[in-house]
């Protein structure tokens, strides 16, 4: 169904970086006060929080909370591997639109970098025999076979991402020459035909969305256009002759294209009618794959596509406009809340070099673990 | 001094050196699906008896990635590797390593299964796991 009366209240991240010197409450507790300060309030005027992370030991969300203020709220940790942020969006807006509270808090935060004792991990076992970019690297090659994508189509939209988030000083990768496919095939081998600067980079950071009433944030934030989240749809795996029980492995695409269907036909728009969208390019191929999933071409149609650029900044429908995963980073657990970020700074004028012009309408789309999909749209008021 | 799997309930190991192994899994009773490994439930038809099933791992290459991002030295020795995703001749699609002697792994190529060992343990205990080999080849 499509979602009434919830609008985007405040969003902020951290820098997505390796951030050896700080720690993970540290960067939570950035995010957390910067998305209060943003909307001009304190703990005091949120109704429910959902925070989460993929690895941080039990029970870090509320301790992070107690950062923020000591309010009695309830406070639900959310996980969901890649796609936790995202979750995490949905549920405080679920909060809201379900009359339970009149603003809500989506908090996410990760440090690959500094795993705290007790941080989730790879399960032993005949899985970890294979490295998991074996698994992109899996599906990159079925996918030449099927299709006959080339290396340079990858690198080419590799080099697009790590060129947007040249515009993106919170992102992980700054370089400070334009990127070139050449560059990114020359990089090292990970899993063929995938290099190094083909996949994201972890590191660690924190992001955080709040979700209100629409009168809430036109009282709070005057002036401010409002952006509305239209609707959210989660799916998991469907079984499909050829699914894959043991791996690492990724579920079949259609996850996505089921997620985005039922996240279009709720908000009553199409692909068409998206201005820019935010995908789940933890591998550089994801994103060939997504463009048919998300329906922003035809089934066999992704390479020409990214050939005819359309999916650069400036082209007819910009993709990773702050530099996707690939680039911006993929902390895995806030990177879904990175993307509400740009997603709010672009539908309100707010993204600088990169701005989307006159952007109105965006998707957000995550995979988690390679066993869930969820699809988020947006919309500004006219 | 025996040979241990890596992991329980994926690989039957053979009593006697040279027998062939077996992928562990199962079939559903109702609709003749097979997984490996063994599942609870059958997720093509949600019927709740299934058997036990040992397969021989005969068959079709689906996809393969040249692996060349180390693992820990616990796991497996070797700075590079190669991954397959193999459509078994017993209905389903597996994922797991290619024998290091492979030459030239490519997408439609006939394969089968075989062992490799991945340490000795102090005691003398052979850890091993499956792999892929080209079918004909001596595994």
């Amino acid at each position: 169904v499509r979602i009434e009366n919830v609008a985007l209240l405040g969003t902020a991240m951290t820098r997505f970086s390796d951030h050896r010197d700080r720690n993970l409450v540290d960067l939570a507790t950035e995010a957390g006060l910067a998305v209060l300060a943003e909307a001009g309030i304190d703990l005091r005027g949120v109704g429910e929080a959902y925070v989460g992370s993929m690895l941080a030991p039990p029970m870090y969300g509320v301790r992070i909370m107690k950062q923020l203020g000591l309010t009695g709220l309830p406070v639900v940790t959310v996980e969901a591997a890649s796609a936790t942020g995202l979750v995490a969006l949905r549920e405080a807006t679920f909060a809201v639109s379900s009359g339970r509270a009149d603003v809500a808090l989506a908090l996410a935060y990760e440090h690959g970098m500094r795993r705290l004792p007790g941080s989730g991990g790879i399960t032993p076992g005949y899985e970890s025999l294979m490295a998991s970019p074996s698994s992109f690297g899996l599906w990159a090659s079925r996918r030449m076979h099927e299709r006959g994508t080339r290396p340079e189509h990858l690198a080419s939209l590799a080099a697009k991402n790590w060129n947007a988030a040249r515009h993106n000083p919170l992102a992980y990768h700054q370089v400070d020459h334009a990127m070139t496919p050449e560059e990114v095939l020359a990089s090292p081998v990970v899993a063929t035909p995938l290099t190094q600067m083909m996949g994201a980079p972890m590191g660690g950071g924190a992001a955080a969305a709040l979700v209100a009433r629409d009168d809430v944030v036109r009282r709070l934030r005057p002036g401010q256009p409002l952006v509305r989240v239209l609707s959210t749809a989660l799916v998991t795996e469907s079984y499909e002759p050829g699914w894959i029980a043991l791996g690492p492995s990724i579920g079949p695409p259609e996850m996505t294209a089921t997620a985005s269907r039922i996240a279009y036909d709720a908000a009553g728009i199409g692909p068409e009618d998206l201005d820019l969208v935010l995908l789940h390019d933890s591998w550089i191929n994801e994103e060939l794959e997504y463009y048919e999933q998300l329906g922003l071409c035809r089934v066999g149609e992704a390479e020409k596509l990214a050939e005819e650029g359309a999916t650069s900044l400036g082209g007819r429908i910009p993709v990773s406009t702050d530099g996707g995963l690939v680039a911006r980073g993929h902390p895995i657990g806030p990177t879904g809340l990175a993307q509400v970020h740009e997603i709010a700074l672009q539908l309100s004028g707010r993204a600088g070099s990169r701005q989307v012009d006159g952007a109105r309408t965006a998707l957000a789309h995550l995979v988690g673990g390679g066993s869930s999909a969820i699809a988020s749209l947006f919309q500004r008021e006219e | 001094m025996a040979r241990v799997a890596y992991e329980p309930g994926i690989v039957a190991l053979p009593d006697r050196e040279g027998d062939p192994p077996r992928l562990l899994g199962s079939r559903c009773d109702s609709c003749g699906t097979v997984f490996h490994p063994a599942r609870p439930v059958c997720l093509a038809c949600h019927g709740r008896a299934l058997s036990d099933a040992a397969l021989d791992g005969r068959g079709t290459m689906y996809a393969c990635t040249h692996v060349q991002m180390p693992l820990r030295p616990s796991r497996r020795e070797g700075r590079d590797y190669w991954v397959a995703q193999v459509d078994l001749d017993d209905g389903p699609r597996v994922q797991g390593l290619l024998s290091p002697d492979i030459s030239e792994p490519r997408i439609g190529m006939r394969l089968a299964l075989g062992l490799e060992t991945l340490r000795v343990e102090e005691g003398g205990d052979e850890i091993v796991a499956h792999h892929f080999r080209a079918a004909g080849e001596a595994g």
